[in-house]
């Protein structure tokens, strides 16, 4: 009876493991996916309103997704935003690494954080044009890291669910 | 905006030893900030000027510009180019730096090296001695004209009659093209132009006007600063409507203000039944109340 409870139990923890692992994968492409639609409404409203750079965060929060990724991107722009009305003397980009420290994500990598230091450089100087290219530049550099994030999630995703139940299932049979 | 409010505003956009020497400012005291690359950043509060310790950089004053723009510089280019942009509250940022020029006109404005911020204030009471002046023996409002040197209060007094005469229940309509006369922000005028006042904010004079016109049904038109020939016309159109309006101009005296250009097409069709000159070594005082005719009324120098 202990045993088949121990089996049982083994093979319900490698199986939340996998599913861990899987969702630590949809996070990041999650995180990526609402970047994108963050920037692609920055790059309109830099095109159509006169908003300040706080107010143009705040308005790109508004287009963050659902779920774990897409809030931790959200909040890092409404940090970011809160920041520079705390602090207005300091620039965008220290104001942005003060954002990411406070809303830090485990699962982002090199790719998507260069891409995204590079544009909250950018955003800080220049006239509307120049900083509309810079989001444009951006979304360019994010598309295809998006792109490998959707496949490798999707792939890897079950690839990871199905090695966590295989590795329960093998563990409970051992202690079986 | 109260003065608090626009104290802390300056403060947390300024290093903290300027922050400070602003702070320790009289209430209502404060007229001008001055910051320049190289050198101390300078208060004009009342009639003395108090320098405050540290030099700024170019990089600082760039800065500061930034941030007393709420991080809006870069949207502001239209208004950099005519170098000042208004900021929160009503308050004037006046530039200066290297210009990118192309011919006879401005492109941009890069390396700000040095700006100038024109406390806006609100003094009420300040029309009082000019409100009489106003209506005519049924009750109607003229127009008006307020002429005098920069930073004598020509924008403060406007405000103010504007509030009176909305608190006696003429319809005003405020066509704000650089947001000083009422600084709305969020839809809410921060500074008291009175409660039977529509503001049409961040406008241009002449489409402003003729909006007003059509839209609003005002007794009165406000606006600050005319200059252009365009101005000048818009004016005399709504004139010709019946509707009073009520100017500012930039001038020392009457005879030379009032023979610039387009303006001296409205002094000649009487558009204007009153002229209020300002004093030019005493902010906010009128020197002279004249009538259509440029005949003196009242003021110091009818007195």
């Amino acid at each position: 009876m202990l045993g088949a409870a121990g089996a049982l139990c083994c093979l319900a923890a490698g199986t939340a493991l996998g599913s861990w692992m899987r969702l630590r994968r949809m996070a990041r492409l999650n995180m990526l996916r609402s970047a994108l639609d963050m920037i692609n409404a920055m790059r309109l409203m830099l095109e159509t309103e006169r908003l300040s750079l706080p107010e143009l965060l705040e308005g790109c929060a508004d287009y963050a997704g659902a779920g774990d990724g897409a809030e931790v991107i959200r909040k890092r722009f409404l940090h970011t935003a809160r920041q520079l009305r705390q602090e207005p003397l300091e620039g965008l980009f220290s104001a942005y690494a003060f954002a990411c420290a406070q809303s830090a994500a485990v699962w982002e990598q090199e790719e998507e954080k260069t891409a995204l230091e590079t544009l909250f450089t950018q955003l800080g100087s220049g006239t509307a044009a120049m900083r509309e290219q810079a989001a444009a530049a951006c979304l360019r550099r994010l598309k295809p890291v998006c792109e490998k994030a959707q496949a490798e999630a999707e792939k890897g995703g079950r690839l990871c669910m199905q090695l966590g139940i295989l590795l329960g299932l093998m563990a409970g049979i051992a202690l079986w | 905006m109260t003065w608090m409010e626009t104290i802390q505003f300056f403060s947390g956009c300024m290093p903290r030893a300027v922050g400070k020497t602003l702070a320790a400012q009289a209430e209502g005291a404060v007229r001008e900030i001055r910051v320049r690359a190289g050198g101390r950043a300078s208060i004009l509060a009342g009639e003395e000027e108090v320098l405050c310790p540290g030099t700024f950089s170019q990089q600082q004053v760039a800065q500061v510009a930034e941030a007393l723009c709420e991080h809006a510089l870069y949207v502001r280019a239209e208004e950099q180019r005519q170098g000042f942009v208004t900021l929160r509250g009503g308050h004037r940022m006046g530039l200066c730096g290297r210009v990118v020029a192309h011919g006879q006109s401005v492109r941009a404005l890069r390396e700000i090296s040095s700006l100038c911020v024109r406390v806006a204030a609100q003094r009420p009471g300040v029309a009082d001695a000019l409100v009489p002046y106003l209506r005519d023996e049924d009750g109607r409002v003229y127009s008006v004209l307020i002429i005098g040197l920069p930073g004598m209060g020509k924008t403060t007094l406007l405000r103010d009659a504007c509030r009176t005469l909305s608190k006696q229940g003429v319809h005003m309509c405020v066509v704000d093209e650089r947001s000083e006369i009422a600084a709305m922000s969020g839809g809410v005028a921060q500074l008291d132009v009175g409660p039977n006042t529509d503001v049409l904010d961040g406008c241009a004079k002449e489409a402003g006007l003729r909006w007003m016109l059509r839209a609003m049904s005002p007794e009165m038109l406000v606006t600050d600063e005319l200059g252009s020939a365009l101005d000048a016309q818009t004016v005399m159109d709504a004139s010709k409507c019946g509707v009073a309006v009520m100017a500012t101009l930039h001038g020392r005296d009457l005879e030379t203000a009032l023979s610039r250009g387009a303006l001296y097409t409205l002094v000649q069709n009487q558009v204007f039944q009153r002229y209020v000159l300002l004093d030019t070594r005493r902010v906010g005082s009128i020197r002279l109340i004249c009538d259509e005719k440029l005949r003196p009324l009242g003021g110091q120098e009818a007195v």
